[in-house]
């Protein structure tokens, strides 16, 4: 029951979450501890926008070997953007909270 | 009920309402009520998909745990730095293991552990199941994987047991499912109620008023809650608190990241007061202590978490979080060693 309400909620911030703000931009949030959305679709040189509207920091990096970054500390209420540089897969984790994963695929 | 025993029964309510004293009524404005509410308890143990609970693991699990067979020379378990009394840590610093050596970091509690991704201090492994094979074959108990085998095979009393575990196989006595049965008794491992809960879950009367400001202080201008959250007081995540000390912590498995240098898993609360010495090099005695870290903010280094900060605490304030954290040990009776077979 609780899960289901805490899903149900979490498919509504994703659709907040994904609309892209301007041609080939996505904004992620960071609450509760989790990325708003778990997968994006996106194209290469796409922005993705990451905002923490926790009250703790967060530390977002990624070792996916075609385009791994370490965004560094972010603290609450800081925006931080990456630019897709090249296609497949990249996996996006938080250093700091081992449960936060996004998985942004991104095409030609 | 007829009308006249409600009516009674209404009498009786009015006369008890007269003469007792007035009921303890506790008055939070919504936003300490959402705190409170994020602290309760939940019921379900979430148990790893590769590896279903059934009680049939989870007992042979059990005695597999406290089995000194396991160990090097047959002379130690998992509990012998897991004590179900002390918090299912141990209380050395740094607790001896095999052939004259010691570990390198202190014996960490194994409660609540179900919930979390990573394991070790520093999550280097993420799964329980992994974790006991290192404990098992590591310095801690020096049994390579092979040697477990054969001595579990040579003794009687756990072919029955393994059979029952994982039906349908020709040897089910193998490290693999010693290591699945442990991690199923591990996952099963979830602290004791303790007043903190009765609290949570409506009794005003479970804790006293100094604790429930040391619960304020605590998800409040201490930030405690920043790291320490949930009902397992912990957020399973890794973060320097800039203790002194040479230990690269996560920081040796992310070696690229500023902020994981240093950094260590956040142990959960509950029954904290027995599981002294604390912090993953057990060098710090006493919660006072522990506090008295906080205070100060630990450190100032590149690594240091960003939720870190001195924070003032007066005398009271430090004595109403100590009484705080004594709410969150249980006054259930530890776990008891099982009869082996
Ligand atoms: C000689 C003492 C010793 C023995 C014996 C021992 N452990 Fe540990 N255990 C430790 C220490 C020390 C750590 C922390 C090591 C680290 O993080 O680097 C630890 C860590 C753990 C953890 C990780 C806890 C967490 O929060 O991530 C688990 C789970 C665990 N042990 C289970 C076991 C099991 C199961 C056995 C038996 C197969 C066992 N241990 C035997 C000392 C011991
Ligand atoms: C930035 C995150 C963070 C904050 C804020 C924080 N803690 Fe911790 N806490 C941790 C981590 C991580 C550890 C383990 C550190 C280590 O051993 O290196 C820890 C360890 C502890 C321990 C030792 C537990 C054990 O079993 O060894 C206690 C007690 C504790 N914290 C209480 C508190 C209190 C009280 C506060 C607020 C005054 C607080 N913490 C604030 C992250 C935090
Ligand atoms: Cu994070």
């Amino acid at each position: 029951m609780c899960r289901s309400l805490a899903f149900a909620a979490g498919v509504g911030l994703a659709f907040a979450a994904v609309l892209p703000v301007g041609a080939g931009d996505f904004r992620v949030r960071q609450v509760d501890r989790q990325f708003s959305v778990a997968e994006l679709d996106a194209r290469v040189d796409d922005t993705v926008e990451f905002t923490n509207d926790d009250k703790v920091a967060h530390n977002i990096f990624s070792r996916s070997i075609a385009q791994p970054f370490d965004l560094g500390a972010q603290r609450p209420g800081e925006s931080l953007r990456i630019r897709l540089a090249a296609p497949g897969e990249l996996k996006v984790e938080c250093a700091i909270h081992p449960r936060m994963r996004l998985t942004i695929r991104v095409a030609r | 009920m007829t009308n006249k025993r409600i009516a009674l029964a209404l009498a009786l309510a009015a006369f008890a309402g007269a003469c007792a004293p007035p009921p303890q009524k506790a008055t939070y404005d919504a936003k300490q009520t959402e705190t409170m509410a994020a602290y309760r308890r939940v019921k379900e143990i979430p148990f790893d998909k590769a590896n279903p609970f059934s009680k049939e693991k989870a007992d042979l699990g059990y005695a597999l745990f406290f089995d000194p067979r396991l160990g090097h020379e047959n002379s130690v378990s998992c509990a012998t730095c897991h004590v179900p009394a002390l918090g299912w840590g141990d209380a050395f610093p740094k607790s001896p293991a095999t052939l004259g050596r010691t570990t390198p970091r202190h014996s960490p509690g194994i409660a609540n552990l179900a919930w979390d991704e990573l394991y070790f201090w520093d999550g280097r492994v993420d799964t329980l199941e992994a974790q006991m094979l290192a404990a098992v074959a590591g310095p801690s108990m020096n049994t390579p994987l092979p040697d477990l085998e054969k001595k579990l095979r040579a003794i009687p009393g756990y072919a029955p047991l393994f059979a029952k575990a994982f039906p349908g196989t020709a040897e089910p006595i193998t490290s693999a499912n010693v290591a699945k049965a442990i991690a199923v008794y591990e996952r099963t491992v979830v602290s004791g109620r303790a007043p903190f809960d009765a609290w949570i879950e409506g009794d005003e009367s479970a804790i006293s008023d100094d604790a429930k400001q040391g619960f304020w202080l605590f998800t409040g201008k201490a930030n405690c809650a920043a790291c320490h959250n949930t009902w397992r007081f912990t957020d399973g995540s890794f973060h320097d608190i800039g203790l002194p000390g040479e230990d690269p912590g996560r920081g040796r498995l992310l070696t690229s990241i500023a902020k994981m240098k240093q950094a260590f898993k956040t142990p959960s609360l509950r029954d904290v007061s027995l599981s002294a010495p604390y912090f993953h090099d057990g060098s710090v005695g006493t919660l006072l202590d522990v506090i008295n870290h906080y205070e100060k903010g630990g450190i100032k280094r590149p690594s240091l978490s960003e939720d870190m900060k001195a924070v003032a605490l007066s005398r009271e304030d430090k004595r109403n979080l100590l009484a705080f954290l004594s709410t969150l040990t249980s006054a259930e009776p530890p776990v008891r060693a099982p009869r082996l077979p």
